[in-house]
């Protein structure tokens, strides 16, 4: 199988699985006075610290979460008061974890602001200056867009929030690790293990200083009263050893991603949706004149080349990319999306393999004879 | 390529495809299973639910086949669901489930599964289909109960050429073992209903909703024309319907005709409910068309036995039949013509020849 969908989710990092199998041993709890739960919280510290170094922040400001969507979510519910009519200020083309607790927010009688990009997703900061209304209590903005790969200039976003004093929250899960270790300048940052080669189920929600910030859930002490419940240790040290190796690969290149679009490019009626400059450097999204992206990724799937239609949290879902949309394309097109999104352990010669193999697919599926096609009877 | 080639088989997460596509897998087949998302459910439960992909995916994966959702929205609206609201809203009975088959099933579904290089598709349709001298031919299900062959009729020759229907040779409880036995987890799911997108005795109301403007109310007539009561819309009523009329009578009454540019209902007795033949349009053909004067079988909606008829008229485009037997023939069903079991093709009702008038000359 060619593996073109980390954008999904990466692979299993060597370096992660050891650390996770070492730690899994560790069964006290850390919250325990005794030597197995000290040595637990020891571990669990110690991968705290890791991250919050390759992230240039302080290890306090690091409070682990399952995962993307919820530090998504705990970053918008807690920041957010919908009673006192307060609101969120989002980009449509934020991912689902962001745009629904958005939409969930008002409709719990918060104000909405949705944010213009222009038709490669990006977020004008000055836009923002304008955008921003005596009751929003929050930005959210997404570092590098999971769909179209579109990087925003979150440091310039967040000077014109500072100046405005309306907290800025950054969906950094796609940019993390792949831009950089180092985050951007947001007050809150939601990150993730598993598109770095961590494992599932385990993230943070990144809070810098004294941002505001109430719990969603209640119950314990564990992360300092933000994620109470008892603290999943070998995830951790499998998150921290995933963000280790990511730190120390530096900035991914992007020759792999411009190899395979000179490939796909000398198909007819090929389009590259994703930006050229600003973008993620291992993100294609690419549309095929004519062709469904669904079919697309299924007729790739049976030539066990593994890509996708955007996001997999609306995967099989059949509709038009709301990122696409967002951006001002129309149905067709934005069912036509294919995202190819390229990691670690891909190779130059499987970009090659899947070019070719993505030539073949669309060649045959154009050529396929259609029934039905004259027919528009009553 | 494995054996046999590669199917497509829609799966919908009940028994019938889901035994359809463990049975290709045994014969050999490369099976790819595809779920077809036609339409947006207001509940969890209905038609195209999560739960129902589901089952479809714990299915496909109890069989080692790859799986997909597939979005046929689009075509399904268009094709199935706004003919369904303009034909009530003209005073005729529609027919959804031969125009999905038509349009969806056996045609963007069939472009789809050609896309994914597919030889053949599947359903799990109670119909037969076997070689013949002059190609595919189209047979009724070996369950008289659960024989779809009739909602098939206008699948067309090409599509029929390579369509493989694996459980139209059995029984419905006879799939519902063999599911057992194979340990499929939707051995012992319910049957689905009729028309998928609006359940039974809620028709009424979808039409409602579905439309830009409520269908006008009008009068309810009887055979001489004099007004004997209201009604809330011609879409609520279909030929021969006799519930649900709002008029206290001595006799029991049934709709004879429908007027929707006059927003008519007339009603009458049960013997004016009764036809000689029938005239049907935009036939389809899975054989040649019969010669004039054969002797046929004609089956007139779905829940009806396909009864003794005679060709009168007939071109590619259209046919007429005479019957001793026709009740309510509801124009906007569809009339299919069988041979035996053979299915021959069909149109759709135009209008019914009534009772009264004399009979055209005999010919042939």
């Amino acid at each position: 199988m060619i593996y073109l969908d980390h954008n999904a989710t990466a692979p299993l990092a060597e370096a992660s699985r050891e650390a996770m199998l070492d730690a899994l041993d560790l069964f006290g709890n850390p919250s325990s006075a005794y030597a197995g739960g000290r040595a637990a919280r020891a571990a669990l510290e110690s991968a705290r610290r890791t991250i919050a170094d390759c992230a240039a922040v302080e290890p306090r400001e690091i409070f682990f979460t399952s995962g993307g969507t919820e530090s998504n979510n705990a970053a918008i519910f807690g920041s957010v008061d919908p009673v006192g009519g307060y609101g969120v200020a989002v980009a449509p083309i934020e991912h689902s974890s962001v745009v629904e607790a958005a939409r969930e927010l008002e409709r719990r009688g918060a104000a909405m602001v949705w944010l213009a990009t222009d038709r490669h997703g990006r977020i004008d900061p000055s836009a923002v200056a304008t955008s921003i209304g005596a009751r929003t209590a929050l930005v959210s903005v997404g570092w590098a867009n999971n769909e179209i790969g579109t990087v925003q200039d979150v440091d310039a976003i967040a000077a014109i929030c500072r100046e405005r004093k309306v907290p800025l929250h950054c969906d950094a899960v796609q940019g993390f690790g792949r831009i950089s270790c180092r985050l951007p300048d947001a007050d809150l940052t939601s990150i993730t293990a598993h598109k770095i080669g961590g494992p599932k189920g385990i993230g943070a929600l990144v809070r810098r200083g004294k941002t505001r910030l109430r719990p969603l859930l209640f119950g314990g002490a564990q992360e300092r009263g933000v994620r109470p419940g008892t603290e999943n240790v070998a995830a951790a040290c499998g998150f921290a050893a995933a963000v280790a190796l990511a730190e120390s690969r530096g900035r991914w290149a992007e020759d792999l991603r411009e190899r395979l679009w000179r490939g796909i490019a000398e198909i007819r009626g090929a389009t590259r949706y994703s930006p050229a400059e600003g973008c993620l450097p291992n993100t294609l999204l690419a549309g095929f004149a004519g062709l469904r992206g669904e079919s697309v990724v299924a007729a790739l799937d049976l030539e066990r080349v593994a890509v996708s239609v955007g996001s997999a949290c609306s995967a099989g879902s059949g509709e038009p990319s709301h990122v696409l949309r967002a951006l001002g394309h129309d149905d067709e097109s934005s069912r036509g999306g294919v995202r190819f999104s390229t990691g670690y352990t891909t190779t130059a010669a499987e970009i090659d393999r899947a070019v070719a193999i993505v030539h073949k697919v669309v060649d045959r599926m154009r050529s396929v004879d259609r029934l039905g096609q004259a027919e528009a009877r009553r | 390529m494995i054996g046999r080639g590669r199917v497509v088989v829609g799966m919908s997460g009940g028994v019938d495809s889901s035994l359809s596509a463990a049975l290709l897998v045994e014969q050999g087949y490369d099976v790819v299973g595809v779920a077809m998302r036609l339409w947006e459910g207001e509940t969890e439960s209905g038609c195209c639910s999560l739960d129902d992909f589901l089952d479809a995916r714990l299915v496909a994966e109890r069989l080692g086949i790859p799986f997909y959702v597939m979005d046929f929205r689009d075509e399904f609206r268009a094709a199935v669901v706004d003919n369904f609201v303009d034909e009530y809203r003209r005073g005729r009975t529609p027919n959804p489930c031969v125009r999905c088959n038509h349009s969806v099933k056996f045609a963007a579904f069939w472009n789809r599964a050609r896309e994914l290089d597919a030889q053949w598709i599947a359903t799990g349709h109670y119909a037969r289909r076997v070689d013949g001298p002059d190609g595919a031919e189209l047979l009724r299900g070996v369950d008289p109960e659960k024989d779809q062959s009739y909602f098939l009729f206008s699948m067309g020759r090409a599509a029929l050429a390579r369509t493989l229907f694996p459980v139209g040779h059995m029984t419905k409880s006879a799939v519902r073992s063999a599911a057992a036995q194979r340990s499929l987890p939707v051995a012992s799911k319910p049957d689905s209903q009729e028309i998928c997108f609006a359940p039974r005795g809620t028709h009424a109301a979808f039409v409602e909703a579905h439309s830009a403007r409520r269908p006008p109310s009008g009068a309810v007539i009887d055979e001489t024309g004099r007004e004997i009561g209201s009604h809330e819309g011609v879409h609520r009523f279909t030929i021969g319907q006799r519930r649900g009329l709002g008029i206290a009578a001595e006799r029991p009454l049934y709709v004879t005709a429908i007027d929707a540019e006059r927003a008519t209902v007339q009603v009458g007795a049960d013997a004016d409910v009764r036809s000689r033949g029938l005239v049907a349009r935009n036939c389809s053909w899975l054989a040649e068309p019969p010669r004039l004067g054969a002797h046929l079988a004609v089956k007139i909606r779905s829940r009806f036995a396909p009864q003794p008829a005679r060709i009168t008229e007939v071109s590619h485009a259209s046919f007429e039949i005479e019957s001793a037997a026709l009740r309510a023939v509801a124009p906007g069903q569809a009339a299919v013509l069988y041979d035996g079991d053979r299915v021959l093709g069909g149109g759709w009702i135009e209008r019914s020849l009534p009772v009264a008038q004399p009979c055209a000359a005999e010919v042939g």
